[in-house]
């Protein structure tokens, strides 16, 4: 089987989460992804933990890993004008531009994407930033809390009674790649079809507003407290097991549903029946009988599920500073386009391969490059 | 706008609804087969753009360049081996709650369910207390968005043979997805994460995200971004409330590492800080100088944003007989 984004190729100047989980998508399936880095600015992801037996190491973060995977690592000092030089032969040759810098950042170095598309109305570009780069916050340097806290996703979250909630991971850099790949998917398609590129501009505030929006007309049609565990149309909640905080959600869809769960407690205390099982045998036996139930897993429960290894969902990659390591595979599957989940690239690690052979720099120019801290 | 020559089947019911929306909204042309008994602020997040079928649904698949299809069953014509057959030109992608073909593949299962299992609800939420789930149905969101992605990847494989194929996508998995952390950490520390409340914990301790200002409520952590703690504490100096903070060398300590006592007594410095500053100030002082705060907005914040006004994000629809806001485009795009 070959992949579905074979001879994409995409020149990726992101860093951190948000540009580089949708440029990870997009080589995991075939697109040709070339991450340009700078030793001289190491992608703060580079030093995010866990790192490989806990010894900090910009080629050993398995944060870093699980969002690269699948790319090729080239290293390019942009604070030197020969670097800029490099950096505007890769943008040649590349279909894709992906940026997240600070606003102006690519405008300084002539990489944005008015004067690109002068020359090259084909190309595609995609900035990733907190709240986009027009409108008056189009300034804001945050992180992915900012995308939580001007979304609503905050102030919606928690319970009823508490403050507003800042869930412990950034959502905002889950959702906004997702919206960048489907932007760049898009574009790649209205080339086809068009031959003309475009610029997608993804603000990490935005997506998150999109996937709270049944929750945000819920509030414009009769405000009320925050949600909690409830739902408007489903009977739901969320009981304790046996063990020291282990839990079980369970969904009451219907009528139907209520009667199986009251045969299966004969009419006891649904949380006092729980409270004495085991939380995946209790969530079980409630599926079993046609109800919608879950354990609530931990990371030990999510990593050794099952339905996740038999899935392929992790892939085991061979890494030459990390070893042998899972790394996360987009979830989904094709009946004749393969995805492929490669190693991430250490710093620099493709240097020869794509500035000679993609870009056809001689090798003693390379060299010489590298020597006066240019690729580098 | 890019998916405006697309045209697209949509058969889903509930889960996979989004998947069709999200296409609409970069311009292609989705007809739905029938949006079931849903209510009606769940159907907000996907009825948009959407037509309802007329005519014969068969025809409309001749000439559609996708399909979605849910978990439930559908009569024999609509299977996907007969559509393939009548257009073998079709992307046809079921959206379900756990793999096809494998053991779950007829489990139960709603969005809270998919949430408690994906491992996003023992971390969600504050110390003894019940896990907790994110507002909306952020579990049925993430197969959406990963459904549409499959169908836009198969439009790039369909553009080098011109045929068409099937994909399917989990909802759990991209629930799991979203969870990038605590499965690895298990992995590779064996530690297993749990519910903090609004602390961050990173390395040794746990710092605060939430603070109260004298009108509502921000956010900003004690975190390793030299700039933007200088930034912060020089603020805090022009108020005379630094404290203590002022003489930190931000250079040459880990936040991460600090002892929890220190922490607690610096935030304290902070916390009487920004209770004497509004939001509207300490975001501007934030844009101004690169503080990494954000106040936190309500849901009217949000409907009123000037910005997000500005970047063309909300469109009116009418829902229950009134007229309300919904953002539209998923991103602003510009032309050469």
């Amino acid at each position: 089987m070959s992949q579905a984004l074979a001879g994409v190729k995409i020149a990726d100047f992101s860093w951190v989460g948000a540009g580089p989980r949708a440029t990870k998508d997009l080589a995991d399936h075939g697109a040709t992804v070339v991450k340009v880095e700078s030793a001289k600015r190491l992608d703060l992801g580079r030093m995010s933990p866990p790192f490989k037996d806990g010894k900090r190491n910009p080629n050993g973060s398995l944060f870093f890993a699980i969002t690269n995977t699948s790319k090729l690592g080239v290293t390019i000092n942009l604070g030197d004008p020969r670097g800029v030089e490099i950096a505007k032969k890769l943008v040649d040759w590349a279909d894709v531009v992906v940026e997240n810098f600070g606003k102006g950042f690519m405008e300084r170095l002539g990489l944005d994407y008015a004067t690109l598309a002068k020359e090259r109305p084909e190309i595609i570009m995609l900035s990733v930033s907190v709240a986009g780069r027009t409108g008056p916050m189009s300034d804001l340097r945050g992180y992915g809390n900012s995308a939580a806290a001007l979304s609503g996703l905050a102030a919606l979250s928690g319970w009823p009674d508490t403050p507003p909630h800042m869930p412990p991971f950034a959502y905002g850099d889950v959702i906004a790649p997702m919206f960048a790949t489907m932007g760049v998917l898009a574009a790649l398609e209205h080339r086809r079809v068009t031959g003309q590129g475009r610029h997608i501009d993804v603000s990490q505030v935005e997506p998150l507003v999109h996937v709270l929006s049944d929750v945000l007309v819920q509030e414009q049609l009769a405000p009320g407290p925050k949600r909690g565990n409830a739902s408007p149309s489903i009977q739901q909640g969320v009981y304790p097991t046996r063990g020291h905080d282990q839990w079980v959600a369970i969904a009451i869809r219907d009528e139907a549903d209520a009667k199986a769960l009251d045969a299966l407690t004969g009419g006891a205390d649904l949380a006092a029946w729980t409270a004495t099982q085991d939380k995946h045998a209790v969530a079980n036996r409630i599926s079993a009988a046609g109800i919608p139930a879950e354990a609530v897993f931990d990371g030990r429960d999510v990593f050794t599920d099952p339905e996740l290894a038999e899935g392929g969902h992790y892939v085991r990659v061979d890494h030459s500073v990390i070893g042998s390591c899972e790394m996360p595979a987009p979830p989904a599957s094709f009946s004749r386009s393969e995805i492929k989940v490669g190693p991430p690239p250490n710093l620099g690690e493709h240097n020869r391969e794509v500035f000679e052979g993609f870009l056809g720099i001689p090798a003693d120019e390379i060299a010489a490059l590298a020597a006066e801290g240019v690729l580098a | 706008m890019m998916l405006s020559h697309i045209k697209v089947v949509d058969l889903t019911r509930d889960l996979g609804a989004y998947a069709g929306a999200l296409l609409a909204r970069m311009g292609a042309t989705v007809v739905t087969a029938g949006a079931g008994d849903r209510d009606a602020s769940e159907l907000a997040m996907d009825q948009f753009g959407k037509q309802i079928a007329s005519g014969s649904l068969l025809d409309l698949i001749d000439n559609a360049h996708i399909v979605f299809r849910g978990p439930e069953a559908c009569a024999p014509e609509l299977t996907p081996e007969a559509l393939s057959a009548r257009n073998p030109r079709l992307i046809d992608v079921a959206i379900l709650p756990f793999d096809k073909g494998r053991a779950n593949q007829a489990r139960p299962a709603t969005d809270l369910t998919i949430m408690a299992r994906s491992g996003l609800m023992t971390i969600v939420g504050d110390p003894g207390r019940p896990p907790l789930t994110l507002p909306g149905r952020q579990a049925w969101a993430l197969a959406g968005i990963q459904g549409a992605i499959a169908a836009l990847t198969a439009l790039n494989a369909r553009a080098a043979d011109g045929r068409g194929q099937q994909a399917w996508v989990s909802a759990y998995r991209s629930a799991v997805l979203a969870n990038y952390r605590e499965p690895l950490t298990w992995d590779r520390v064996g530690k297993v994460g749990t519910r903090t409340g609004n602390l961050l914990i990173r390395g040794k301790s746990g710092v605060r995200q939430v603070w109260a200002a004298k009108d509502g409520w921000v956010t900003w952590a004690l975190v390793d971004n030299q700039p933007m703690m200088r930034a912060t504490v020089a603020r805090m100096a022009e108020d005379n409330m630094a404290g203590e903070l002022a003489d930190v060398d931000w250079d040459s300590i880990l936040v991460a590492d600090m002892p929890q006592d220190v922490l607690h007594r610096w935030e304290a410095v902070v916390e009487a800080w920004l209770a004497t500053r509004d939001r509207a100030t300490l975001t501007r002082l934030s844009n101004q100088y690169g503080m990494g705060l954000s106040a936190i907005s309500e849901v009217s914040d949000v409907l009123a944003s000037d910005h997000l006004a500005a970047r063309g994000l909300w469109e009116e629809a009418e829902v229950e007989g009134r007229t309300v806001k919904m953002p539209g485009p998923l991103f602003r795009e510009v032309a050469p």
